[in-house]
């Protein structure tokens, strides 16, 4: 109980819609033991007569009322196809730790990371006429929220990256893409929409039966497979619970689909920590959580072996390879901001967004744009990007993505990606267009620099080996284990990797392998917490300082995982007295933060005009530069308005 | 005819399915999709990415509308061993071989037998000699004679038929024969009436969500 009245309290400090948990279902607490999934699912989801909505209408704390004032306006915009920016960036803000720093340096540069697809794709249009500013993005800063989205700052653990990746332009033509924020068409996706609504006096019952879950759900380690079942489960129950309570039973059919799009980013940026293989404590990471992490250990692995790999081996034709290594980097960056998002949804618009970078090369290199020119690029540019944590994002996504959404399009990238990676899992010899000679030569090469990177390694602190995974103990046993014993066990994909004989120890010193930087400082200490996750101690290059950002941001985040783990709606400072230590020492963290991020969003934005410049020769500078600025950097939504302008 | 039909489409039927395209290399497999959107509805393609995946409607009868979703395959030798990823969860297959090239006969004949063995149970595979343009201006330029085709789809429990990408011909043919043979009354009945979906039943969804099986399954049966 004691961690469901702190929810009380973080709720009641800001929102006084989402106060009043006042009671719960009172068999929930038998879900501490170990209760099978449908039996949770069955507690936690189905509303008891205690659980109800209509005790807590007037109880505003004093110290919400600026707040409570501002969700007011929101709430009776929150119709508008396109809000505020502002507004919207304040509530991402306090939802999304992930998103802070680099929003808040993109609003310097009148950027806004989370602006839905449909306006990127306007500006885009925008751009290649005329040079002005669409609507959905001019917005005046509205000082409050701004304000508040500072505030809410020090609460969350900043790090470089938009809470949104900012989907490609949907359409062809970026006149349709225009046609549909017009009024009649359908809305874009909108997460701060969605908030809006779910901050509605009548969507109480939505937010406490989230809140509810969230809070059980955190009581205790599931399964992949469990995790699946119950979070499909919630999200049916409260598909079902918001076709009951207004707003949301208010809305049409495509309105409530985007709504359903929010629940689902809501509830997974929530469960993030617990959900996501490398995100887990290596102590409490069983089952498929631990081999998507051996996996992804393998598959960096071999992705480091496989750099010196060309286009010709995978008989790419030279013909997109010659100018293509621009778009190549491009689609590379694309794949690897997988891991900055947490949204099953916003990874797959990652993927998303690599694979229509990979369609801007085949389209301007040639009319084929088909699977036979599509596939082997991808394989190039995966291995190129060399993206962390492949594997557990895939089965995030697959695990915990709305399955009718993995249908169609999204469904064949994903399934093309997939298919990427088991072909690098699998590659040799036989898989190439290569001599025997030639790659006998390059795997030599590969080979001393694995070893110096290991020698580097070994200078370090880290020893040599861990006996728990260099030993083979009986797989079939290890169901049995605790999930404490079988941490340090082995999986059978461990055995797998053993029988390869590959360790997991030379697969962590790959990651430094992979930047072919083998002079680079020796890392700190890799301690079991951070081995595996996206937080790699790393290089301290300039293009890694994204990641640098994310580990600065580990700590926090570690710090705050706690309690955020339970919290719903962030409290503005002020009401959260008891934490102001912490707070401070995010918010100190965060100011540097931003002074990097800034840093970094115009170094990127410079990268990004150089890369767009060498893919698009044709094209003058100055309105590359053009582009760039009108569509915010956005690399995905400023190739499309390059391929416009070079076709057209 | 979007992804966001409504479920409810009014008084008509209307069913989903995936359709997966195989073949070697050069035998035209997406120029024949290409021209299938081309003679349907050319007033919309619905591809967002990349021409690889594309959608297309096609009106069976006054009420019945069947949507394809069409995933194409690499089809050089290299990949091959990606095809599970592709295949898995259709409800239909379109094998093209080129009627100049006996070789893409056997490849295509290849495919078959994979799809049979690994593959939805009940996957409706069609056969496609494609390139008849060609054969009909100069018929020596044949390899593969109809009648051979013929007596292995036959055989083999495939539709057939000889196309053109480049003139159209059977084409359309091609995709509305495997439009009537698909079970568009079991999709309709599992779904209770309204739309259909592709996967027509969500424990294949599931299994074919799961990334360990395929893959491993795919690298399993490659070398």
């Amino acid at each position: 109980m004691s961690l469901l009245d702190s929810d009380i309290h973080d709720a009641s400090g800001s929102s006084s819609n989402l106060v009043s948990l006042e009671s719960k279902p009172s068999s929930s607490s038998s879900t501490s033991s170990s209760t099978p999934p449908s039996a949770y699912s069955a507690t936690v989801l189905t509303p008891t007569p205690s659980f109800t909505v209509s005790s807590q209408k007037p109880s505003e704390p004093a110290t919400t009322s600026s707040t409570s004032a501002n969700n007011t306006t929101q709430n009776q915009s929150s119709k508008a196809v396109e809000p505020s920016k502002d507004d919207m960036q304040g509530i991402l803000d306090q939802f999304d730790p992930l998103s802070i720093s680099k929003q808040k340096a993109n609003k310097d540069e009148n950027n806004t990371a989370a602006q839905p697809a449909a306006a990127a794709a306007a500006s885009t249009t925008t751009t290649a006429e005329q040079p002005t500013k669409p609507e959905a993005s001019t917005s005046s800063s509205s000082t409050s929220t701004s304000q508040k989205s500072s505030e809410s700052d020090s609460k969350k653990t900043p790090s470089t990256t938009p809470a949104e990746p900012v989907q490609i332009d949907e359409k062809k033509s970026s006149l349709e893409a225009v046609r549909r924020i017009e009024p009649n068409s359908p809305p874009p996706f909108d997460f701060q929409w969605f908030l809006d609504l779910l901050r509605h006096k009548s969507a109480d019952p939505i937010a406490r039966y989230l809140k509810s879950f969230l809070t059980e759900f955190n009581k205790r380690n599931w399964t992949a497979d469990e995790q699946i079942k119950i979070i499909t489960d919630f999200k049916n129950f409260i598909a079902d619970k918001m076709t009951q309570y207004p707003p949301f039973s208010n809305l049409s059919e495509p309105e409530m689909a985007n709504a359903l799009e929010g629940m689902e980013k809501l509830v997974m940026n929530r469960l993030y920590s617990k959900t996501f293989s490398p995100e887990i404590p290596d102590l409490r990471r069983i089952d498929s959580h631990e081999e998507d992490v051996l996996r992804d250990r393998i598959l960096d692995d071999k992705m480091s072996i496989w750099q010196w790999i060309e286009g010709r081996h995978l008989d790419i034709p030279n013909k997109f390879l010659r100018n293509g290594e621009s778009f190549v980097k491009l689609a590379s960056d694309e794949l690897r901001k997988i891991n900055h998002y947490r949204a099953p949804r916003d990874k797959v618009v990652c993927i998303l967004n690599c694979c229509k970078v990979i369609f801007g090369l085949l389209r301007q290199t040639s009319r084929e744009e088909n699977a036979d020119g599509f596939v082997p690029l991808l394989i190039y540019v995966v291995i190129k990007a060399h993206p962390k944590n492949l594997v557990s994002n895939i089965n995030y996504i697959q695990r915990f993505r709305n399955p009718d959404k993995l249908f169609g399009e999204a469904g064949y990238y994903l399934s093309s990606l997939q298919g990427a990676v088991s072909f690098i899992e699998t590659l040799d010899l036989t898989s190439l267009s290569i001599t025997e000679e030639e790659f006998n030569r390059n795997m030599d090469a590969a080979e001393l620099a694995k070893k110096k990177a290991q020698s580097v390694r070994s200078e370090s602190t880290h020893p040599p080996s861990t006996p728990e995974r260099s030993a083979t103990p009986d797989p079939s046993s290890r169901r049995l284990d605790s999930p404490r014993a079988q941490s340090g066990n082995l999986t059978p994909s461990a055995v797998l990797q053993n029988s390869a004989g590959l360790l997991a120890v030379p697969f962590k010193s790959f990651t430094k392998f992979f930047d072919a930087e083998p002079s680079s400082p020796p890392t700190k200490p890799a301690t079991p917490a951070i081995e595996g996750t996206i937080i790699q101690p790393d290089q301290e290059t300039l293009q890694d300082s994204s990641r640098k950002l994310h580990e600065a941001a580990a700590h926090e985040k570690q710090m705050l995982q706690q309690q955020r783990a339970g919290d719903f709606f962030t409290p503005p400072p002020d009401a959260s007295n008891s934490r102001l230590s912490p707070e401070e020492l995010a918010a100190r963290q965060v100011s540097a933060e931003e002074e990097e991020a800034r840093r970094i969003s115009r170094k990127e934005f410079k990268s990004v005009v150089n890369t767009l410049s060498q893919m698009f020769p044709a094209l003058d500078r100055n309105i590359i530069v053009d582009v760039a600025t009108e569509t915010q950097g956005r690399v995905g939504a400023a190739v499309d308005a390059c391929l416009s302008l070079v076709t057209e | 005819m979007s992804a966001s039909t409504p479920r409810s489409s009014v008084s008509s039927r209307f069913a989903q399915f995936k359709l997966v395209l195989l073949g070697e290399s050069a035998v035209g497999k997406s120029s024949i999709v290409e021209r299938f959107a081309k003679n349907v509805f050319d007033d919309y393609r619905e591809s967002t990415i990349g021409a690889a995946f594309l959608t297309q409607t096609i009106q069976l009868d006054s009420n019945t509308t069947v949507k394809f979703e069409i995933w194409d395959t690499a089809g050089q030798e290299r990949y091959k061993s990606l095809a599970p990823m592709y295949y898995r969860n259709a409800n239909c297959a379109v094998v093209v071989f080129d009627v100049t090239q006996a070789a893409s006969l056997t490849r295509a004949k290849a495919w078959v037998k994979e799809l049979q063995r690994q593959a939805n149970e009940n996957i409706v595979i069609a056969l496609a000699g494609n390139k008849l343009d060609i054969v009909l201006g100069d018929e020596s330029k044949r390899q593969v004679t109809t009648e051979e085709a013929q007596a292995y789809a036959k055989e083999a429990g495939l539709l057939f038929f000889e196309t053109s990408a480049k003139t159209g011909q059977n084409v359309t043919e091609l995709f509305t024969a495997i439009a009537k043979k698909l079970p568009i009354e079991s999709v309709l009945a599992s779904r209770g009436g309204a739309s259909g979906a592709v996967g027509s039943n969500s424990a294949n969804a599931r299994r074919g969500i799961d990334l360990k099986g395929p893959s491993t399954g795919a690298t399993g049966c490659q070398c």
